[in-house]
């Protein structure tokens, strides 16, 4: 073996380290949601199914999951809808101020979100809507919104205009141009842009931190409140449940998305 | 519009049409433009109205600059900002010297699908939720957590070393959470970069070291710079993670305004929030900069 092997052996060997590290603290909750004590000891003592069973009883915690979901499909919706068009206008014309529309709707990216959290306690009790679930949705939009301009613009870019010209010099007109054209191309855009936006939601704490009461309690902010609470491993056994919902979504993922594309999409989303 | 009367009205409704498709993106862009002008831009302006009148308080509000002062001039305060600002140097610092070669390594992967699998082991964890992730690391970096207990059965230490609730955990656990955004960029500079160019300077004479600082390294600096604006900025707002893992024992600025919102002093937390957010624009703005010329430089086309 000549040195230029053992650079990249040891290389390799790094690249394995670094993706244990990635699984690590994923396995152990894995591995403490079956212990059968309380506290974080290592070796567990013994194994036991009786944070499930506790689990089963903390109703709060479904309540919780319950509003999430609700959020986050709001959320998502809206956010395709709203950015399909606006990247549509974004886009495809030229018109004056569109670099300062683009700011517009890209700032929240910026601003810590813990800070908007703040921000949107003050308007919601101005507004006196503290404690619904619509004051969540319009928080989260404004950070799910971005996410979604940028992917379907950078999708938009992507996709061929002359396709577009030619339905409509054979007489198809604006919007079934849209509907069979425009849409179809942009299907990867969508479906990585949606998916963006419903996790953002789904594991939003700083924005959701200071609006939620006991009514409108959404499951991370639920989980955080919990660790504060006591460290006994309920949320281990609700996070076995998550992690096997994650598990089958990126498996879906790998499957149905092309990955050069998925990793042009995500890069427009990480900027 | 004078001239329009004397037009036969098919003309006319022609010229409606045309308008309508020329001005079609004002339709277009409604509904997000009042949304984000509705939501986020009156929000940002209520939040510095806050800061200096609050008005949500009892009695008649009036201005005043009282919780301004009170950060502004006790050295607690900047104490707090220097820490969050060298807590997400340090984090940024290891990101990088973990995700470089990290990226190098999956960019030197040759077969496919191993290298989709290292792609999947790095980002899903993107999936699961942050508060589980840190819990994770609660779990495993606690005095009797797996950590502490593997090195001390292989007699490394003697007495478990205090991972969690100081600055240690805070710096392990980000890094874990925010390492696939510094990998990402780094990935798709090395992706752009033409083989032959570092052939060229091997062929030349130069060292496998010296290829990669002098060829290698200044053309994915971009890249680098991408992720480490991206790290160092999403640490300075991060708060579950360092919340959780510094046990209310270290201080920084997301943790001030969790204890004042604790508090109901929303004067003082929105001054906190303003500060936050004034050092981020900051950041990012001198960042951009940077990267952009770097960007320039290097010949190569943001991701």
């Amino acid at each position: 073996m000549n040195r230029r092997d053992g650079v990249r052996v040891l290389l390799f060997v790094f690249l394995g380290l670094v993706l244990l590290f990635m699984l690590a603290p994923i396995a152990f909750v894995l591995i403490y949601a079956f212990s059968s004590v309380s506290y974080a000891i290592f070796p567990p003592p013994g194994f036991s199914l009786r944070w499930f069973v506790k689990l089963f009883a903390q109703a709060p915690l479904f309540r919780a999951a319950v509003n999430s979901l609700i959020v986050a499909a709001v959320a998502t919706l809206v956010s395709l809808v709203a950015g399909t068009l606006a990247s549509l206008a974004l886009v495809r014309y030229r018109f004056f101020g569109r670099e300062v529309l683009r700011a517009i709707f890209l700032a929240p990216l910026v601003v810590p979100r813990i800070a908007f959290g703040v921000a949107m306690l003050v308007y919601v009790i101005l507004l006196r809507r503290f404690g619904g679930l619509d004051s969540l949705i319009l928080a989260h939009l404004m950070v799910t919104l971005p996410f979604a301009v940028s992917i379907l613009s950078a999708s938009l870019v992507g996709a061929d205009r002359s396709l577009e010209e030619a339905a409509m010099d054979l007489g198809a007109t604006p919007l079934q141009t849209f509907w069979k054209v425009t849409l179809p191309q942009i299907r990867t855009g969508l479906a990585v842009s949606g998916f963006f936006a419903f996790i953002i939601s789904w594991d939003q704490v700083e924005t959701s931190l200071f609006l939620v009461k006991t009514d409108n309690m959404t499951l991370p902010v639920a989980m955080f409140y919990y660790l504060q609470r006591q460290q006994d491993p309920v949320i281990a056994a609700l996070s076995t449940f998550l992690i096997g919902i994650a598990v089958i979504v990126a498996i879906v993922a790998v499957l149905t998305v092309n990955p050069r594309d998925l990793q042009r999409l995500l890069a427009a989303g990480g900027r | 519009m004078a001239h329009a009367a004397v037009l036969p009205a098919s003309a006319r409704r022609r010229g409606w049409r045309a308008l309508l498709r020329r001005k079609a993106h004002v339709p277009l862009l409604a509904p997000a433009v009042a949304l984000s002008i509705a939501v986020f831009w009156v929000c940002m302006a209520v939040l510095v109205v806050m800061s200096v009148y609050p008005f949500l308080a009892a009695g008649t509000p009036r201005f005043t600059l009282m919780a301004w002062r009170r950060f502004l001039t006790d050295p607690f305060y900047w104490g707090v900002v220097v820490e969050t600002l060298k807590i997400a140097g340090i984090v940024t610092v290891a990101s990088l010297l973990i995700g470089y070669p990290t990226a190098y390594a999956i960019s030197k992967i040759r077969r496919p699908g191993l290298a989709l699998a290292a792609y999947v082991v790095l980002f899903a964890p993107i999936l699961v939720s942050v508060v589980v992730r840190t819990y994770g690391w609660l779990l495993l970096l606690s005095q009797t957590g797996a950590v502490n207990y593997v090195l001390q059965t292989l007699g490394v230490i003697r007495e478990p070393l205090a991972l969690i609730f100081n600055m240690t955990g805070i710096v392990i656990a980000m890094v874990h959470i925010l390492l696939p955004f510094m990998v990402f960029p780094i990935i798709s500079v090395i992706g752009q970069l033409a083989p032959d160019l570092r052939e060229a300077a091997m062929d030349l004479g130069a060292t496998r070291w010296q290829t990669f600082r002098r060829v290698t390294l200044p053309l994915t600096l971009p890249g680098v710079l991408a992720g480490a604006q991206i790290v160092f900025t999403l640490t300075i707002s991060a708060f579950v993670t360092p919340f959780l893992m510094g046990g209310g024992k270290v201080q920084i600025l997301s943790g001030l305004i969790y204890r004042d919102m604790e508090a109901v002093n929303l004067p003082f937390a929105s001054v906190v929030a303003v500060i936050l957010l004034a050092l981020a624009v900051v950041i990012l703005t001198a960042s951009n900069q940077l990267t952009r010329r770097a960007y320039t430089r290097a010949e190569v086309s943001r991701p």
